[in-house]
């Protein structure tokens, strides 16, 4: 058995506990949370032991393998580098860490400690993204010459509003679009130059828009577009190459549209939400290949830190792109 | 004027047909399609024996049988057919981009101005009743100020001469860029201020060729956007390519994809395509143009300096690729 301790008791954290329900060979055994009511209502759930943090969590021996980190990106880097430390595992929520240099740190202490760090760029695990990258592999298109992705939502409403302080959450580029920049380096390999204008230094107040421009090795020109200035979340791409076009959209290649009416006629309009149904989710996919590569300790996991690792590189030099005004060499 | 006598100079460009099209079909009341002059005589002869008209082998005896001249040369061969028509009093629709270099639109501009004939560029996108709706919106503040957009304009590689530089002035950055910043000039009612581009290209018939690019400019507002000019869809593509425009507002984001009144068929002969339900925008602007020659106006006047102002910006974009850098506008 698996015992997991979970650090994190907000969104992503409740997806991963519900995860944590299903697969037999894992056990919660205690919810960590800054906010004594969200980590109870949490760990009551799972009859389990809550701690207000890791320090505690780890110094009372609760009998964990893994920690799994669902928190604001700017507190992974201390709270894995404790986890690695105690001789547990680490799961945690993308991006791996706020900067560079805390993510070459917490990698190196992984493999001293010879303990597993895994992340959770789902992306790889949403079986449209998995399926154009097998085609695109497979030649189905030619030769891949402009990739448009595009990622779109809401400005994200969470925990002290820490996705609106940039210093933290790094804006829709570390937080949204390092979701596409993962899934662009895993299909065209390595990336030259970046151009990069956004609403960052303009416009940040409840609102973030970038259009990126990445040129690959192999001569791929990607334009990546991420906002949380939309109302709905929707993601894209159109993937062209000298035999055809892979295209996507995820709010019209769905399987299931819920349209709900509103209680009163006086209330605001309808909420339509697509949904895409799979057997597995992807974050149980992609937890399934976590759980998977714990128990065999030879398995390669599906995410490797350095995909991580460059995934932000890319990301903060995006960001960089951003302020310089001027191109970036890679 | 009652009707107007309509010439074309060549049937170079692919457009051509649509135009001469619309002249027979749709706007027979108001104009005469009288001859067409085509230095490719069987391209020429066919052109008319398709669309009416007489066949030309001297541009100036078709000058003198006209009253506008519609220049659907190659690109970069518009100057001479402008400048004569000009001299001799005729007014023009001339095919984007105006010209392959600014000096020669700079010297049409002039040419026009100083014989006192209309010269109306071919950006048909603005009459898109989805663009000027866009416009509209844009005017009433319906999404607040305008921060940023994201726009495509991709379509097939044409062949033939627009795979030459020496005819064409470039590839898909020169074909397509234009129409988009025609657009957003028209819109954000500013100027772009910088360029950068990320341009591919493919060696075809042994010319190197751009197919593919990706600019990034930044509008005299402060507004930022994105253009995908790349010849990207592929032959069994469902239809032609596209004009989409995503713009971010500050109280709302309104998505158009001009050409997406659409029925999606489905043949055995076929496969899937799309067939497009919307208005004929070539029509549109053909009425629009004869409307300001007739009556001295119209809906809007899409004048040289528009299209010289986008054109330049095509240029800018090459040169931006050139230097590997962002180019700015008056930049020494």
């Amino acid at each position: 058995m698996i015992g997991v301790l979970l650090v994190g008791a907000g969104i992503m954290g409740r997806v991963h506990a519900s995860y944590y329900r299903k697969d037999q060979r894992t056990t919660i055994v205690g919810v960590v949370d800054v906010e004594e009511e969200r980590g109870r209502a949490l760990s009551d759930e799972f009859s389990v032991p809550y701690y207000n943090d890791l320090t505690s969590a780890l110094r009372d021996g609760a009998k964990a393998d893994v920690v799994d980190i669902c928190v604001p990106t700017v507190y992974h880097y201390d709270l894995i580098l404790q986890a690695l430390e105690s001789g547990k595992h680490v799961i945690v929520e993308k991006p791996l860490t706020r900067t560079l240099k805390e993510a070459e740190e917490v990698i190196a202490r992984a493999k001293r400690l010879d303990r597993k760090l895994l992340v959770g760029h789902v992306v790889r695990f949403f079986p449209e993204y998995r399926k154009a990258r097998d085609l695109i592999a497979q030649g189905a298109i030619g030769e891949v010459k402009v990739a448009h992705v595009s990622r779109v939502g809401p400005f994200p409403k969470a925990w002290r509003n820490w996705y609106a302080d940039y210093m933290i959450s790094g804006g829709v580029v570390l937080d949204l679009m390092i979701h596409d920049i993962d899934f662009l380096l895993w299909t065209f390999g390595d990336v030259v130059r970046i151009y990069a204008k956004g609403l960052y230094g303009r416009e940040y107040a409840q609102l973030d828009y970038a259009l990126v421009t990445f040129r690959f090795q192999n001569g791929v020109i990607a334009h990546l577009e991420g906002s949380w200035a939309h109302e709905t979340f929707r993601t894209r791409f159109d993937i062209s190459g000298t035999d055809g076009v892979i295209a996507y959209d995820s709010t019209r290649d769905t399987s299931l549209v819920w349209e709900r009416r509103p209680a009163s006629a006086a209330a605001q309009a309808g909420v339509v939400v697509p949904e895409s149904p799979l057997m597995a989710t992807p974050y149980e996919r992609e937890l399934k290949s976590f759980i998977d590569s714990l128990s065999d300790s030879t398995a390669v996991p599906a995410i490797r830190p350095e995909d991580a690792y460059e995934a932000l590189r890319l990301s903060i030099l995006t960001l960089e792109a951003l302020r310089s005004g001027d191109v970036v060499e890679v | 004027m009652e009707r107007v006598r309509v010439g074309f100079a060549t049937f170079a460009h692919v457009h051509a047909p649509a135009y001469a099209r619309a002249l027979k079909e749709d706007l027979f009341t108001v104009a005469d399609l009288v001859g067409i002059y085509d230095d490719d005589s069987a391209r020429g002869r066919k052109a008319a024996e398709t669309f009416g008209g007489a066949f030309y082998t001297d541009y100036a005896a078709l000058l003198a049988d006209v009253d506008v001249v519609i220049v659907t040369a190659e690109n970069a061969r518009h100057t001479p057919f402008v400048l004569s028509a000009a001299e001799r009093k005729k007014h023009i629709l001339v095919e984007k981009p105006i010209a392959t270099t600014v000096a020669d639109a700079e010297a049409m501009i002039a040419a026009a101005k100083r014989h006192g004939v209309v010269l109306f560029t071919a950006f048909p996108v603005r009459y898109s009743p989805a663009i000027r709706r866009l416009k509209a919106f844009i005017e009433a503040g319906e999404i607040g100020r305008v921060l940023a957009i994201k726009s495509t304009n991709r379509g097939q590689n044409p062949g033939g001469w627009f795979n030459d530089p020496r005819l064409s002035g470039g590839g898909a950055v020169m074909d397509h860029t234009v129409h988009l910043v025609d657009v957003m000039r028209w819109i954000l009612k500013a100027e772009v201020k910088d360029v950068y581009a990320e341009i591919g290209y493919t060696v075809i018939e042994g010319q190197k060729v751009d197919d593919r690019g990706i600019l990034t400019v930044e509008w005299t507002n402060g507004v930022f956007a994105s253009i995908d000019c790349s010849w990207s869809r592929n032959a069994k593509y469902p239809t032609w390519g596209d004009v989409t425009l995503e713009v971010i507002g500050t109280d709302g984001v309104v998505w158009v994809d001009a050409f997406h009144q659409k029925l999606n068929v489905f043949t055995n002969a076929d496969g899937y395509r799309y067939h497009d339900f919307g208005d004929d925008i070539n029509v549109a602007l053909l009425d629009d143009f004869l409307r300001h020659v007739r009556t001295g106006e119209g809906d809007v006047y899409i004048s040289g300096e528009d299209g010289l102002a986008a054109l330049r910006v095509a240029l800018w974009a090459y040169e931006a690729e050139r230097k590997g850098r962002k180019v700015a506008v008056g930049e020494r």
